[in-house]
């Protein structure tokens, strides 16, 4: 009938969630007793390490779980041939996928991943590419997943004698261009840049080196306000990895960069990064020439006390060192 | 068991009469607030005007607007052509296509009424302005600003600024307040630095606007509603649903009607209803006594605003439009950009991803806000021009008439040919083959409004026909509206708590699983560079 609304199962249902929830904290309470105690009597079968599969289900980040969870592995793999160890691994691994699909970024799943693998008698180097980059789709700023990403890469390389240098290189690139706010991305092009030009003899590195500058230079006037491109324009510019540069080229250089970011600043004359970044290449020429600190870094260093109060004490300080 | 006859007559709080769109979400709020609703529409299937029809259907509804059009229906001037031998069955005609921004209040009801269970989504992340002859990729994401081989350092500065501020736009209204009533156009160019190219992409294609006269802060709430979309649930803004946008909505909300226990009749016309007695009369002859109110879509007037439509069938999978994986774009002709027409052409392409037409077709939905005669030949300039661009764009070694002199070299090394000589270049192809057109339609809509202003003790209230907006656009805020006529309150619009489900886990957990098997499978592959199909498991519209 109008007006009179219809009965609400919503309170009941809310009281039944709370019952609900309140049955799971105490039976969580109990596997985690009931776990621990095993752990104190060295338990180390099946049956518990089912119990350590329930509990990590439900709280991943318990690192005592996982570590108990490797005695029993380790205790189980000891009477096992090496097949069996590896099928045994490799259910293990599909268990911690699924794991790390809800939470990503979990040290401990990670770490746990990696034992497996370097317990397994014959690992899937290759099968672990493939999730890791899997899990980077998803989120290309996990930090965990680069880190795990160089440590498989790593041993693919040693495992089929084959450099993954060039496709990784141009992985980050394609990571960069989905989102260049990518702290590990630019970080691993760090890392792969100098071992690229030691594989690729025909690249010439003054040229890869402008090219840097040229991508950088976009994502900076693309959004300024990202702390990452400037770090990996400060790499940029002070590196020797990439070519080795004169006192006078890097001063040319940085000149040439100075200029860019002026006018940037410009039209940005409240960028925190601008400013900090012309004070400090400004400094470091001073540095490289070996004469007094241009005038204009005192006034970069007075904007920003005003723009980044948080920050003011450091540069007064960066302020009395000049 | 006896039962007492003295009276046959059926009873309901609300006779809704239409299935449209508006109508189907009243429908629906005010079936599970309680009310007794009965829903009919006068034709054989649901949604009205914002229907999807087989072509048997269409041939009808032809017929049906041309015998009946008066200057108080909703559509007019209907010529359609059907090529023989097509499966009717095959093909989902939209009346009135219409895309979803991912942020949206409408996306948000489809969620918490849970009717967006029943449909299937595919997103939409193409959107191309017709430039130099060519379609240009909308530079919509900081991402393609950043990647753009084409844009100066400055002009990515401007338009970086630009969307930055656009985002919360509402809160600065120092920077705008005084253009509020100017054109965007005006605004982008003096406020921003921004010029040609970027105020078309962003005006026509981002804000899908017909003009750049529009005013600054109508403007600027539609450029928002596409920039605030990007990467809700993937690198797309807009979504659809399969089988037909509008429509499938429509009768999304009629099923959840149905089980909050609405009545349903199709093929059922309302013959009258007496505003004094409360008795409706149906075609039947059945007589229906109404508590509250009737809600019609029927026996409205025409307002202000008009579109010249034309639908073309083609025989071409237009996969060249659409971005990997999709099967849906966005092509706007700006203003004077074909023949000096005076509002941007829009077109809707479907592919066969779309539900509506069978594999290597697809479906050009074209609109205008030019009316008439003016209306009806921008849209066939812009026809030619969409048959051209996918003739080309489909030819296998088209060899672009370039001398050295037009290319010039970016300091990354990528090439980059002269824009004005490419579209010399393109506007010389002729292709060898010709594009075969199976249907082609063309009609006028009207938007039409309530001959009067209804208020709370009005017993007939008029329901208002689609919006000419290509994307959905005030449909939550009008159906509130309606239900507020009837209720006396939107407090308790869609308040509906639903049984609580614990069953995201085990998904998550099955998602995990087939993921394994393709990874599993794609081991023989080159798997570092490969990373397409976990957005598949990822970007799955799950909501």
């Amino acid at each position: 009938m109008h007006s009179v609304k219809r009965e609400r199962t919503s309170a009941k249902a809310r009281e039944d969630k709370l019952r609900r929830e309140a049955g799971k904290i105490v039976a969580y309470k109990a596997l985690v007793d009931k776990v621990l105690t095993s752990r104190k009597n060295q338990d180390y079968t099946p049956r518990t390490l089912d119990l350590t599969t329930t509990l990590l289900k439900q709280n991943p980040e318990y690192y005592t779980i996982w570590n108990y969870r490797r005695e029993i592995l380790t205790s189980i793999f000891e009477s096992q041939t090496a097949d069996a160890i590896q099928s045994h691994i490799e259910s293990e691994l599909q268990f911690l996928f699924s794991r790390l699909v809800e939470f990503p970024k979990c040290y401990w799943i990670w770490n746990h991943r990696q034992w497996c693998l370097q317990t397994a008698p014959s690992p899937s180097w290759k099968f672990e590419l493939g999730l890791v980059t899997k899990m980077l789709d998803r989120d290309a700023r996990n930090f965990h997943g680069w880190r795990y990403r160089r440590y498989v890469v790593q041993h693919l390389e040693l495992s089929t004698g084959k450099s993954l240098v060039r496709p990784e290189f141009d992985y980050t690139t394609v990571k960069i261009n989905a989102n260049f706010s990518n702290f590990s991305a630019w970080h691993n092009r760090t890392k792969l840049i100098p071992r690229l030009l030691d594989e690729e003899p025909e690249i010439n590195a003054r040229e890869l080196l402008d090219k840097e500058i040229y991508l950088i230079t976009q994502a900076i006037y693309t959004d300024p306000d990202d702390q990452s491109v400037w770090l990996y324009h400060r790499w940029l510019m002070t590196t020797d990895d990439i070519v080795k540069l004169s006192s006078d080229e890097r001063i040319a250089l940085l000149e040439k960069e100075i200029k860019s970011i002026q006018d940037l600043l410009e039209i940005e004359p409240d960028s925190k990064w601008c400013l900090q970044s012309l004070a400090f290449y400004k400094g470091l020429i001073a540095t490289l020439a070996d004469q007094k600190v241009d005038s204009s870094v005192a006034g970069y260093l007075d904007k920003l006390q005003d723009i980044d109060p948080m920050r003011k004490k450091r540069y007064e300080d960066w302020k009395e060192l000049l | 068991m006896a039962t007492m006859t003295t009276s046959a007559t059926e009873t309901c709080d609300v006779l809704i009469y239409g299935t449209g769109l508006i109508e189907s979400i009243v429908a629906a709020a005010l079936a599970w607030q309680g009310t007794n609703v009965l829903h009919i529409d006068s034709n054989p299937y649901y949604g009205g005007s914002w229907a999807a029809l087989n072509l048997d259907e269409l041939k009808a509804w032809t017929d049906r607007v041309n015998e009946t059009a008066t200057n108080n229906t909703p559509f007019s001037d209907a010529y359609l052509y059907i090529s023989r031998n097509l499966d009717p069955r095959k093909y989902a005609i939209d009346l009135s296509p219409h895309i979803l921004f991912t942020r949206s209040d409408l996306l948000n009801l489809l969620i918490k009424s849970r009717v967006s269970r029943y449909l299937e989504f595919k997103p939409l992340g193409s959107f191309h302005t017709f430039e130099q002859d060519s379609f240009e990729k909308v530079p919509g994401t900081k991402e393609d600003i950043f990647t753009s081989q084409t844009l100066t350092l400055l002009t990515k500065r401007s338009l970086m600024r630009f969307m930055k501020f656009v985002i919360d736009w509402e809160q600065n209204t120092a920077v705008w307040q005084e253009y509020k009533d100017e054109p965007i156009s005006k605004f982008l160019e003096e406020k921003f630095g921004l010029d040609g190219p970027q105020i078309v992409e962003l005006v026509h294609s981002i804000g899908l606007l017909p003009t750049p006269n529009a005013p600054t802060e109508l403007a600027l709430g539609r450029i928002t509603r596409y920039l605030t979309s990007m990467h809700v649930y993937g690198n797309f803004p807009a979504m659809y649903s399969m089988y037909g946008t509008g429509g499938e909505l429509a009768q999304g909300f009629c099923r959840s009607a149905a089980v909050a226990g609405a009545v349903y009749r199709l093929g059922t016309k309302l013959k009258s209803f007496d505003e004094t007695t409360g008795e409706a009369e149906l075609d039947s002859g059945e007589k229906i006594k109404v508590a509250e109110k009737v809600i019609s879509s029927e026996g409205t007037v025409p307002g202000d605003e008009e579109i010249t439509r034309m639908v073309a069938v083609v025989e071409k999978d237009c996969k060249e439009w659409f971005a990997e994986g999709e099967s849906a774009a966005v092509v706007v002709f700006p203003v004077d950009t074909l023949d000096g027409n005076r509002f941007a052409v829009q077109v809707l392409v479907m592919g066969s991803g779309s539900g509506q037409c069978p594999p290597g077709q697809a479906i050009w939905y074209l609109s205008t806000q030019d009316r008439g005669e003016q209306g009806r030949k921008d849209l066939y300039v812009a026809l030619e021009k969409l048959e051209e661009s996918i003739l080309r764009e489909s030819t296998e070694n088209f060899e672009f008439d370039v001398n050295e002199e037009d290319i010039s070299y970016l300091p990354n090394g990528l090439p980059v040919i002269s824009s004005v000589r490419l579209g010399e270049s393109l506007r010389n192809f002729t292709p060898k083959e010709s594009l075969k057109y199976l249907l082609k339609l063309t009609y006028s809509q009207r938007l039409t409004v309530s001959p009067i202003e209804p208020t709370a003790a009005s017993k007939l209230i008029h329901s208002v026909a689609p919006s000419i907006d290509l994307a959905f656009e005030d449909i939550v805020d009008q159906a509130k509206s309606l239900y507020e006529l009837v209720t006396g309150t939107t407090d308790d619009f869609f308040d509906v708590d639903f049984e609580d489900e614990d069953d995201d886990a085990t998904a998550t957990a099955a998602a995990a699983d087939s993921d394994i098997r393709d990874i599993a499978e794609d081991n023989d592959e080159d798997v570092a560079g490969h990373h397409s199909d976990f957005e598949e498991v990822a970007g799955e519209m799950t909501i």
